[in-house]
């Protein structure tokens, strides 16, 4: 039963600020979140169904499909699993490994991009979309003249990569990180001190470390509560230990400290980036490809990997009977589902303009959610 | 437990050999793995298995016992539940447990390693729920709820997630079909009552009443909601418009209707069946196909009409306009039009 003052309200599912079809149902009081309910589905298209009916490198397209503004960290947590499965983690190339090492990070770099547009659109502040737009639209060019495609990448294979890197196309990266530190300035310089940046974002949808953990939040809004956790460095993966970074935490768990989270990310990414870029010139050009079997056939077994994905925790959960080329069952643990779990836990209290800062400091992508 | 980590299956000489796996460990020197031991300890005879394989350890747990045991496991440091999910075993080579398995992984910050619990379930019987001890579970228990209609018992608000709120099945069972089904309720609900729809596995032929359509599964969009309730109280079969013009093979001619034949024209067709009665002429008009488009075979569709059983002459799909024209003719000539 209702309180005379509260009333139900439809937040989406066709709602600009719910970055794809996000239903949200909330019972306010005036503008005052009491209780908030989102509704998902929209875009479940039955991914895990239909990897158990295709091999195992045919399933990679599809990965692209899940969270598809960063499609090569998908790409990526597929094939190590995959990997992992076989026993052939250890025998992927140097140049092989750096390669995706330089994929996802750029992917990261832009996925941070569009959720920073996108953000701060939703909050009401326009330039800083533009400027972003303009650096992401180099690092998708970069996509483009790797693999051809700028979103759905299919970038990896099992075992290695597709193809060598085009002439030139270090180059190009290296033209790029030069000048992206300063770009990242200028999205600073926007927002970081800006008075109606912070009025909107600090002290918005504040969670605690042991409630982040509780809900099994990962990513930029765990670190954004200050727990020192990344999977690239607690769990390494590819060669990652050799890279140097670090993991940039915040204080108070707040919309404010996720965003600079992950603008810290990003220029954690670029720098990773730069390091990359001496080391892949070191290896023997068309080292790529571990010499396995083409045929994917993994034996009888059941195996759990995770990579840090733009959004957080990205894992793959596969059984293989080891008779059949493709997985028996493949289950897919996206961040942006976890982390949308808290979004009532956050948004309780706020007002409803908030809840639009609140799903976009968690940054989820549908496709993902829903799968 | 002999399940030991086998190296990948190589089909070249060529392929250098995989490093040789170490010997499977005994469920009980996994136990006391000093990353699980405590929590083992602690749970006593709850755990039932123990499997290791690339470096994972799984453990089986009783089904019944499944929320203390994560509880002793998040005491024990595992504070993070990674993941949660189902697996349907009915299409597993050899397999003889019970249906169903749900895989819980946990990660220990302290210990910075997963462990993965397992518990198994049949159709009917419920899980314990997880939700008290982890807060994360709750919307990965109702994915697994909603994916493969496993209950667990005691979660605070167990309904569907992905798919929406009486949808009938579950998709990643594995007699769901992979191409999907269509419930159809919500397209048409005066058709097709609410709640009504196939059910997992099924390619629809089964549901009485709300749809006796007998041909192959397809989008209801593309049936004409008066058609369909037309069809539906005559008792004859829905149309089947992607069999229309197939030959069946019983359209060939018999004594008592010569003109039975799909090779003969129209007027040959009608000069034949000129002494016949008013169904064998509209028989004759028919395209002689028996494709059961219209829902009937040809003779069928005839006696339908002669009887004022339906007053539609344009089923024909293969006749086209000629057999049209003829059973408006025929059916004005007998004064049933």
């Amino acid at each position: 039963m209702f309180d005379v003052h509260e009333m139900e309200v439809n937040f989406g599912p066709q709602h600009p600020s719910t970055h794809g079809v996000l239903r949200v149902i909330l019972r306010i009081d005036g503008e005052r979140i009491i209780d908030a309910k989102p509704i998902i589905g929209y875009l479940h298209r039955g991914t895990e169904k239909l990897f158990e009916a295709m091999s195992y490198p045919m399933c990679i397209p599809h990965t692209d499909r899940m969270d598809y503004v960063a499609s090569a960290t998908n790409n990526l947590g597929f094939v190590e699993t995959v990997e992992k499965l076989m026993g052939i983690t250890k025998q992927i190339p140097k140049r092989a490994q750096l390669m995706r090492v330089m994929l996802s990070e750029l992917q990261r770099i832009s996925s941070h991009l569009l959720w920073l547009a996108t953000h701060a659109i939703d909050i009401g502040a326009m330039t800083p979309f533009f400027y972003c737009f303009r650096e992401r639209e180099q690092v998708l060019d970069l996509f483009e003249e790797y693999c051809g495609a700028r979103l759905t990448l299919n970038c990896m294979r099992i075992g290695g990569m597709p193809d060598d890197l085009p002439p030139g196309w270090l180059d190009g990266v290296e033209k790029f990180v030069d000048k992206f530190e300063d770009a990242v300035d200028e999205y600073e310089s926007l927002l970081t001190n800006n008075r109606i940046w912070k009025k909107r974002t600090v002290g918005i949808g504040v969670i605690s470390p042991e409630d982040a953990i509780d809900w099994g939040i990962t990513g930029p809004p765990l670190r954004g509560s200050g727990v020192e956790w990344d999977l690239r460095r607690a769990q390494p993966y590819e060669c990652y230990p050799e890279l140097k970074f670090e993991i940039p935490i915040g204080k108070n768990g707040d919309t404010y400290d996720r965003y600079l989270v992950r603008m810290e990310e990003m220029r954690q990414s670029n720098w990773i980036l730069k390091q990359c870029i001496p080391l892949v010139k070191k290896t023997p050009a068309g080292d790529i490809k571990a010499k396995i079997s083409r045929v994917v056939r993994p034996p009888e077994g059941e195996v759990y990997h995770s990579i840090e994905s733009p959004k957080g925790e990205l894992g793959y959960y596969i059984i293989s009977d080891g008779k059949s080329q493709s997985a028996y069952r493949c289950h897919v643990r996206p961040p942006s589902f976890v982390n949308l779990q808290a979004l009532p836990a956050m948004a309780k209290g706020h007002l409803v303009s908030d809840l639009v800062a609140l799903i976009g400091t968690i940054d989820i992508v549908l496709g993902e959610v829903d799968r | 437990m002999t399940d030991a980590p086998q190296p990948p299956q190589q089909s070249k000489p060529a392929v250098p050999a995989a490093p040789a796996a170490p010997a499977a460990r005994s469920v009980e020197e996994i136990k006391r793995d000093p990353l699980v031991a405590q929590a083992c300890a602690r749970s006593g005879d709850a755990i039932i298995g123990a499997k290791e394989f690339a470096g994972e350890i799984s453990l089986t747990v009783a089904r019944d016992r499944i929320a203390d045991v994560a509880r002793a496991f998040r005491d024990d440091g595992f504070n993070y539940l990674v993941d949660l999910s189902g697996v349907d075993y009915s299409k597993y080579p050899a397999w003889t447990g019970e249906r169903f398995g749900v895989s819980y992984t946990l990660y220990s910050f302290t210990k910075n390693n997963r462990v993965r619990l397992k518990v198994t379930t049949d159709e009917s019987t419920p899980i314990p729920s997880v939700t008290s001890v982890w807060k994360t579970a709750n919307w990965h228990e109702r994915e697994t709820f909603d994916m493969f209609g496993i209950v667990f018992d005691g979660h605070p608000n167990l309904e569907r997630i992905l798919m929406w709120e009486g949808f009938n099945g579950h998709p990643l069972r594995k007699d769901f079909p992979i191409r999907g089904i269509d419930t159809g309720a919500r397209i048409y609900p005066e058709v097709f009552p609410e709640g009504g729809g196939p059910k997992a596995g099924s390619t629809g032929k089964d549901v009485k009443d709300v749809n006796i359509y007998k041909g192959e599964w397809k989008h209801y969009g593309t049936w004409p909601v008066a058609e369909i309730q037309q069809r539906a109280a005559i008792g004859g079969q829905p149309p089947a418009p992607e069999l229309a013009g197939v030959v069946a093979e019983t359209a060939k001619p018999t004594e008592e209707a010569p003109w039975h034949d799909p090779e003969k024209a129209l007027p040959e067709r009608m000069e034949l069946a000129k002494a016949g009665s008013l169904k064998d002429k509209l028989f004759a008009a028919m395209a002689q196909t028996d494709c059961t488009a219209c829902g009937w075979d040809c003779e069928g569709y005839a006696e339908a009409l002669a009887k004022g059983e339906t007053k539609d002459i344009t089923l024909c799909v293969p006749g086209e306009d000629e057999t049209e024209s003829m059973l408006k003719q025929l059916m004005a000539g007998a004064g049933k039009a």
